[in-house]
């Protein structure tokens, strides 16, 4: 069954052609929200509004792709969340890096105890700089440089032109160059230059 | 300074250029300043090392499963905007009723209205320019107690409670404005408003207080101030959400 079918009988209120849809896109949305929020259980819990919200507006959903669609309601999802709990990712990130088995850490099978440290402190690193970043350009990169998305896809799911697709890229990564600039003693050694 | 600018121009590109998506002059122009320009070609190189830790970002397993049961759908979600939109719709609601409760019952209690403080004083005027035996007749025909309406309208506008009465929506009162009806009413008031006052002055009706007015005010202008605040508060909410 193709997705406009999935969508369509969705629109019917059918949950398990729904169901089809949030399996095909949890891990999108999920690593999404992680990124943005830089906190596993938050993430988890937006993803979840997410799909529920999503089911209960599927009707107000008419042309175009329904992976920006829900990637849109997920950004949303997790701005709120940011405002009304107020999270901070500092003290999110230090549970992360207390718990070995965290997915948020970059794994890679064989490493030294000191090779370990050192990843995991370039993970917080990099989560930190992106939440140093302002929201709408935080987006822009996470869609970009950590799930891969071309310009035309985040335009659809920002909402936004091509150039200030482009324009927040580029201002974002500045921004995000000069804090991991700042802590270069973390970087991987090719990256130490 | 021609130097500072070619340098601004091409950090602009630079995010663009490693990815590939500059126009064929752009990409030129990039190239052949990063290639006399020590500052810029640092900053792509720094730029193409933070593009290449951010893609070292392994994709994570979410830890559960988020597909939905028809319990999970049939509960509510989480939404504060409708609440805050019914909150506005209340107060503009209960701001429309107070004041239209206060205008009707000003102008049901003979007041004088506030926007038509105006026409009252022109058409006073208008009276205190009349033939005093017409304005009389007039007034004999109209009032209950016309032998003793020129005294008693004397005193009703010295009175300040009636005087609040008359006119519940003027701020000090109109007579400082008139003039001419302070103490001296003009003769015979043919005009609606003057009938429910003379009930008033026969206890038929009994005037308002100064407070009661002064409190109905407070209440106008604090619901106002609250619907305007929450009138701000969607639109701000609106224009934040992401």
């Amino acid at each position: 069954m193709d997705e406009q079918e999935l969508v369509r009988r969705s629109k019917a209120g059918d949950v398990q052609s729904f169901n089809y849809l949030v399996e095909a896109y949890q891990s999108h949305v999920f690593n999404l929200a992680l990124r943005l929020l830089g906190d596993a259980e938050g993430a988890a819990d937006v993803a979840q509004e997410t799909f529920v919200s999503a089911f209960q507006a599927i009707g107000k959903f008419r042309d175009g792709s329904f992976k920006a669609w829900v990637l849109r309601i997920a950004a949303n999802s997790a701005y709120d969340q940011l405002r009304i709990s107020k999270r901070r990712p500092s003290t999110s990130l230090d549970a992360l890096t207390s718990n070995p088995e965290n997915p948020v850490d970059f794994a890679d099978g064989q490493e030294t105890p000191e090779d370990h440290v050192l990843r995991q402190e370039l993970a917080q690193a990099i989560q930190l700089g992106l939440s140093s970043l302002p929201f709408d350009q935080r987006v822009v990169v996470v869609l970009s440089d950590v799930q891969g998305y071309s310009y035309e896809e985040i335009a659809e799911v920002t909402k936004a032109s091509l150039g200030t697709v482009k324009s927040r890229l580029s201002r974002g990564r500045s921004r995000l160059r000069d804090f991991l600039m700042e802590r270069r003693e973390l970087l991987p050694r090719p990256y130490r230059h | 300074m021609f130097r500072k600018s070619r340098c601004n121009q091409t950090e602009d590109l630079l995010s663009a250029y490693v990815d590939g998506r500059l126009s064929i002059g752009e990409q030129q122009q990039v190239e052949e300043h990063t290639r006399v320009c020590e500052a810029c070609t640092g900053e792509l190189e720094s730029l193409r090392t933070t593009v290449a830790l951010l893609r070292l970002t392994p994709t994570v397993q979410p830890p559960r499963s988020f597909v939905l049961s028809e319990r999970t759908v049939s509960r509510p979600v989480r939404q504060s905007a409708p609440v805050l939109r019914w909150s506005m719709g209340l107060a503009v609601a209960l701001l429309l009723i107070l004041v239209s409760g206060d205008v009707l019952s000003s102008v049901s209690l003979g007041g004088v209205s506030a926007p038509s403080t105006r026409m009252a004083q022109k058409s006073a005027e208008d009276r205190s320019m009349a033939p005093a035996s017409e304005l009389a007749g007039e007034a004999q025909s109209n009032l209950r107690a016309p032998s003793a309406a020129t005294d008693e309208k004397n005193r009703q506008y010295q009175d300040p409670s009636v005087a609040a009465q008359r006119a519940p929506l003027s701020s000090t009162g109109s007579e400082e404005n008139t003039g001419r009806s302070e103490g001296f009413p003009p003769a015979g008031r043919t005009d609606a408003s003057a009938q429910p006052t003379a009930d008033a002055l026969e206890g038929k009706v009994r005037p308002l207080p100064n407070w009661d007015l002064s409190a109905l005010r407070i209440a106008e202008f604090g619901l106002g101030a609250l619907t305007l605040a929450l009138v701000l508060m969607n639109v701000l909410r609106r224009r934040a959400r992401y």
